[in-house]
C-alpha cells in the first residue's frame, strides 16, 4: 500500500506553503526592486487561481474556453460594485462575486452541451467580447470604458495596504485553490470530468450524465475565475475593460498548455512561466538589447515574447509538466511488475 | 418603409463586399484546418503581411521604376503572390515540420506565437504609421439604380467567389483534393497509400498564405493599412465557424452573412434603434452564438458521427 | 427474474439494416454469446441495450422495466454495465482511478467532500476498486497510468470498471480480440469466474469460437442483422444454417 497517497502527500504542500511564506523575505534580501517582483508575483497569483480553474474546464473536462478573461471581468466588476456601491464587506463580496461568476459560467455552459471543440472555443470567445460590451453599456455602475477605481481589500478590520499584504492575501487563496482543485481532480468529480474528455461513451456507460457534469465543470471553473477577478479588482485597485481583452483569454489557455494540460501544478507553473516571461525576462532582455540598438519598446517586447514562446513550443511541445511526467512514468515503469495472469 | 429601402439595399451591397473579405480569411482558416486540423491563429497576420508586402512592391513599381498604373498593380500582385509562396514554404518549415507528430494543441500555440512575432516584426519594420494604399480602380463607382457599388468592392466579391469556387473544385473534384482529404482523415494511412503527406501539408500552407495575401491586397485600399489589420483575423473566425469549420462554401456563406449583419446593424438598425449602437461590434458574435445553438456545427458543417 | 428480454428490435442506419426484427432472451445467471461476422449487428445490439442507439421498433426489458425509456447514463441504474470493442479507457488516469470511474453511481456526492478530509473515507471508496483489481489479478497495477500498458491489461481494466459497480448483467464486447490462445484461455476463465463467483449474468460478443464454445450456456448467431440460429453450443455446432454460413457449402470437414 506504500505510496498510494503519494499524490496527496501533505508534506509537499507544507513545504510549498513555507516557501510561499518566505519568498517575499528572500526577494527582499536578494534584490532592490523587490516591490516590482512582488507586484509581478501578485499578478501571477491571481492568474494562477484562474488558470487552475481553467485547467479543470479545458484540461480535465476538455471544454475549450477562450472567454475566461470575460469571467475574470465579471468577478472583478461584481466585487468592485458590491463593495464600493452596495457597501458589502470585502470578505462576503469575494464569495458573492465568485458565485455570480459561477452563474454566468452555467449560462455559457448551456450552449456548450451541444457545441464542442473549436465551435465551443469561438462561442466562449464571443462571450468574452459580449461581456466587455455589456460592462461598457452598464456605465451607470461601471463608468463605461473609462475604468473604475476600487477600494482596498479589508478583512476583519485589517486593511491590505501594500503589495506585501496583498501577496499574503492572494497566495492564501492560491494555496486553497490548488488544494481544492487537486482534491476535485482526485475525486468522483475529477474522474467524471476526464471521462467526458476522453470517452463520452465510457462515461455514459458508467452512469455519468454528460450534461450535468459539463455544467458543473463550467460552474466550478467560473467560480475560480470570479474569485481571481474579485482579488484582481481590489489588489490592483483600478479596473477597466482593457484589462480583460481577448488576448488575455488566449494567454490563459497558453499558460495552461505551457504547463501541460491535466495537471494542476502544471497550470501553476505555466502561469508563473508566462507571467515572468512577460513581466521580467522579456523586459530584461529588451534593456540589454537597447544598450546597443535603438528600438521601439512595445514591439520588441512582443517580438521577444513571441520568439521565446515559439522556441519553447518547438522544443518542448508537451509543456513543463509533460517533461516531469515523462520522467516520472519512466521511473514508475522501470522495474516491471510481474504480470500475474498473462505470463 | 420606402425611405428605409434604398439605404438598406446599399448596406447589403457593401455588407456583401465586407463579407467577401471575411470569406477570404475564413477560406485560409478552412484550408489549413481541412488538411491539418490546425486552427491557424496567424491567418489575419498573414493577410497583414501580404498587404504590406504588396504595398512595398507597388511603391517600387509605381514610384521608383515609374511603371504605369495598371502594370504596377499587376506586377506587384504577382510579386506578392511569389512572396507568399516562399512565405508559405517557410511557415510549413517553421511550424509544421517540427510539430507534425505533436498534439494539435501545440501547433495551435505555435501559430499564436507566430501571429505575435509577425505583428511585432511588421511594426518594427514599418513603424506605427498608418499607410494609405492606392487602389487600381481609383474611386470609380458603378451605379445600379439607386445603389452604388465601388469597382473595388465588385472586384472583391468577384475574387472571393472565384477563389472559393477554385478551391471547392480542387478539393472535391481532383485527385489532389482527395489526397488532402485523406491526409486530414488519417495522415499515417494516407502516407502508406502513397500520398506525399509532407507535400500536402506544404501546399496547404502555401495556398493559405496566397489566399491571405490576396485578401490583404484587396482589403488594404478599402480600409487603411496598419498593424491592426491582423485583428481582422479574429473577426473572420466567426465567419469560418458560422459557415461550418472545414467547409469551403461555408467560408463564403458565413462571411457574407456576418458582413451583411454587421453593416446593417451599424447603419439602418443603429439609426432606428439606439440601443443597437451599444452592441454593434459584438453583433457578429451574438449571431454566431445564436446560430451555433441551433446548428452546433455551423450552417454547412458536417456533423461527426462517433462510432462506439 | 432478471432476464434480459429483447422483443423484435429493428435498427436502420441511413437505409442500411443493422438489426432486423431481432428477438432473444438472456436468462439470468447465464453466459450468453452473440457471434457473427463483422457488421452483422453485434455491437449495434449492445448499443441498443445501452441506449446509445434507439431502435426504430421493438422493446428491451430488463427486470420488467423498459430500457428504451432510459438515457444511456441511466442504464447502469438498471443494473447493466458494459465494455467497449475499441478500448474506451481514460489514458491519463491510473488503473485504480479508471476502475473507480465505474463506481461513479455508487459513490455519493456527499462522500466526495468527506473524502477530502478523511483518509478512512478515501480508503472505503477505493476498497471496492482494489477488490475488483485483485479479483482480475491486477493488484500490482493500481497506481500505473493506462498509457503504455499492454492491450490485455487495458482490456481487463475495462472489465474491472464495468464490474466494480456490481451490476446484474455485464455486456463484454470482444474481450479476447487480438489475444493469443493462452491469453484467450485466461479470459475464458475470467468470464466464467465473473458468473460463478460474482453471480453476474454475462452477455458476450466474441469472434474467438473456441472461447465462445467453451464458456457459453447459450449462443445466438447473427447474420446481416437477423438471428440465424439460437441454442446451446452443441446445437449451434451442428446447426445446418450456421455450418453453411461459416464453414461454407460443400465443405465437409
Amino acid at each position: 500500500m506504500k505510496g498510494r497517497y503519494e499524490d496527496e502527500n501533505l508534506k509537499w504542500i507544507a513545504l510549498l506553503i513555507l516557501l510561499v511564506l518566505l519568498v517575499p523575505f528572500l526577494l527582499q534580501g536578494m534584490t532592490y526592486s523587490y516591490r516590482y517582483y512582488l507586484y509581478v508575483l501578485n499578478i501571477a497569483g491571481i492568474y494562477m487561481i484562474l488558470t487552475v480553474g481553467l485547467d479543470l474546464l479545458s484540461g480535465y473536462t476538455g471544454q475549450v474556453s477562450l472567454g475566461h478573461a470575460g469571467f475574470l471581468a465579471i468577478g472583478a466588476y461584481s466585487s468592485a460594485i458590491l463593495v464600493d456601491q452596495a457597501g458589502i464587506p470585502f470578505g462576503l463580496s469575494l464569495i458573492l462575486a465568485s458565485l455570480i461568476t459561477g452563474v454566468f459560467g452555467l449560462m455559457i455552459g448551456f450552449p456548450a452541451l451541444r457545441i464542442s471543440g473549436m465551435y465551443l472555443g469561438l462561442t466562449t470567445m464571443g462571450f468574452g467580447f459580449i461581456v466587455r460590451r455589456i460592462i461598457i453599456a452598464l456605465r451607470d455602475w461601471t463608468e463605461g470604458s473609462a475604468g473604475l477605481a476600487v477600494s482596498k481589500p479589508q478583512l476583519f478590520g485589517f486593511t491590505f495596504n501594500n503589495d506585501l499584504h496583498n501577496y499574503y492575501l492572494i497566495y492564501t487563496f492560491v494555496i486553497l485553490a490548488v488544494i481544492l482543485a487537486r482534491r476535485i481532480v482526485k475525486s468522483k468529480l475529477g474522474r467524471a470530468f476526464q471521462a467526458i474528455r476522453d470517452s463520452g461513451h465510457a462515461a455514459q456507460a458508467a452512469g455519468i450524465n454528460l450534461s450535468k457534469y459539463k455544467l458543473i465543470s463550467f460552474f466550478i471553473s467560473a467560480i475560480f475565475a470570479g474569485l481571481a477577478g474579485a482579488l484582481f479588482a481590489h489588489t490592483m485597485r483600478f479596473i477597466s475593460t482593457d484589462h480583460f481583452d481577448i488576448l488575455l483569454s488566449i494567454y490563459f489557455i497558453i499558460m495552461v498548455l505551457v504547463g501541460g494540460t491535466s495537471s494542476i501544478y502544471g497550470a501553476v507553473l505555466g502561469t508563473l512561466f508566462i507571467v515572468s516571461l512577460d513581466y521580467l525576462i522579456v523586459p530584461q532582455f529588451k534593456d540589454w538589447l537597447s544598450t546597443f540598438m535603438s528600438l521601439e519598446a512595445g514591439d520588441i517586447q512582443s517580438l521577444i515574447f513571441g520568439l521565446i514562446m515559439f522556441l519553447f513550443i518547438i522544443f518542448q511541445p508537451t509543456g513543463l509538466y509533460g517533461m516531469w511526467i515523462k520522467m516520472r512514468i519512466y521511473w514508475k515503469l522501470f522495474p516491471f511488475n510481474p504480470k500475474k495472469r498473462f505470463t | 418603409m420606402n425611405e428605409l429601402f434604398p439605404g438598406l439595399a446599399q448596406e447589403i451591397v457593401s455588407g456583401v463586399a465586407l463579407g467577401c473579405i471575411y470569406a477570404l480569411i475564413a477560406l485560409g482558416f478552412t484550408l489549413i484546418f481541412k488538411a491539418t486540423e490546425v486552427v491557424n491563429f496567424a491567418q489575419g497576420e498573414l493577410m497583414m503581411v501580404g498587404a504590406y508586402v504588396n504595398f512595398f512592391f507597388i511603391t517600387i513599381f509605381l514610384d521608383s521604376l515609374g511603371f504605369g498604373n495598371w502594370p504596377s498593380f499587376i506586377l506587384a500582385l504577382i510579386a506578392s503572390i511569389g512572396f507568399s509562396v516562399l512565405f508559405g514554404v517557410f511557415l510549413d518549415f517553421a511550424i509544421n515540420k517540427p510539430l507534425k507528430d505533436e498534439p494539435v494543441f501545440s501547433m495551435i500555440m505555435a501559430t499564436i506565437s507566430v501571429a505575435i512575432i509577425l505583428r511585432a516584426v511588421v511594426a518594427l519594420i514599418a513603424g506605427p504609421i498608418t499607410l494609405v494604399p492606392p487602389s487600381p480602380f481609383g474611386n470609380s463607382v458603378i451605379r445600379l439604380g439607386s445603389v452604388a457599388i465601388s469597382t473595388l468592392d465588385l472586384f472583391i466579391i468577384l475574387s472571393a467567389v472565384i477563389l472559393v469556387s477554385i478551391f471547392y473544385i480542387i478539393f472535391n473534384k481532383t485527385r489532389w483534393g482527395l489526397a488532402m482529404q485523406a491526409t486530414a482523415e488519417d495522415p499515417m494511412a494516407a502516407g502508406l497509400m502513397g500520398i506525399p503527406v509532407k507535400k500536402v501539408y506544404r501546399n496547404v500552407w502555401i495556398f493559405a498564405t496566397i489566399v491571405a495575401t490576396i485578401g490583404g491586397v484587396l482589403l488594404a485600399p478599402r480600409t487603411l493599412l496598419d498593424t491592426n489589420m491582423g485583428f481582422l483575423g479574429l473577426k473572420a473566425f466567426p465567419a469560418a465557424v458560422l459557415g461550418g469549420f472545414g467547409s469551403i462554401p461555408g467560408a463564403i456563406v458565413g462571411g457574407v452573412i456576418l458582413g451583411v449583419v454587421e453593416t446593417i446593424s451599424m447603419g439602418t438598425l443603429s439609426f432606428h434603434f439606439h440601443w443597437i449602437k451599444e452592441i454593434n461590434d459584438v453583433i457578429v458574435w451574438i449571431v454566431l452564438i445564436l446560430v451555433l445553438m441551433i446548428r452546433p456545427v455551423g450552417i454547412l458543417g458536417k456533423e461527426e458521427v462517433e462510432r462506439v | 427474474m432478471a432476464d434480459l428480454v429483447i422483443q423484435n428490435i429493428s435498427v436502420y442506419f441511413s437505409g442500411v439494416v443493422a438489426l432486423d426484427d431481432v428477438s432473444l432472451t438472456v436468462p439470468s445467471g447465464s453466459i450468453y454469446s452473440l457471434v457473427g461476422a463483422n457488421g452483422s449487428g453485434k455491437t449495434t445490439f449492445f448499443n441498443c441495450v445501452n441506449g446509445f442507439v434507439k431502435p426504430r421498433r421493438g422493446n428491451i426489458f430488463f427486470n420488467d422495466s423498459n430500457l428504451l425509456d432510459r438515457s444511456p447514463h441511466e442504464i447502469i441504474h438498471a443494473g447493466i454495465s458494459r465494455t467497449f470493442q475499441n478500448l474506451e479507457n481514460i489514458p491519463y488516469m491510473t488503473v485504480l482511478e479508471n476502475v473507480l470511474l465505474g463506481n461513479h453511481t455508487r459513490i455519493s456526492a456527499g462522500g466526495t467532500f468527506q473524502r477530502w478530509v478523511s483518509r478512512k473515507q478515501r480508503e472505503k471508496e477505493e476498497s471496492d476498486g482494489l477488490k475488483m483489481l485483485s479479483f482480475l489479478g491486477l493488484a500490482n497495477y493500481e497506481q500505473k497510468y493506462l498509457t503504455g500498458q499492454p492491450y490485455a491489461i487495458q482490456k481487463l481494466v475495462e472489465i474491472a470498471r464495468a464490474l466494480v459497480c456490481r451490476p446484474q448483467l455485464i455486456m463484454i464486447d470482444e474481450p479476447a480480440a487480438g489475444m493469443n490462445d493462452q491469453e484467450s484461455m485466461e479470459m475464458a476463465k475470467i468470464i466464467t469466474e465473473i458468473r460463478d463467483e460474482l453471480g453476474i449474468t454475462v452477455l458476450l460478443v466474441e469472434h474467438d469460437m473456441n472461447l465462445v464454445m467453451s464458456v457459453s450456456d447459450r449462443i445466438c448467431v447473427l447474420d446481416s442483422g437477423r438471428v440465424l440460429a439460437e441454442g446451446t453450443p452443441d446445437e449451434i455446432k451442428t446447426h445446418p444454417e450456421v455450418v453453411k454460413a461459416f464453414i461454407g457449402e460443400g465443405a465437409d470437414a
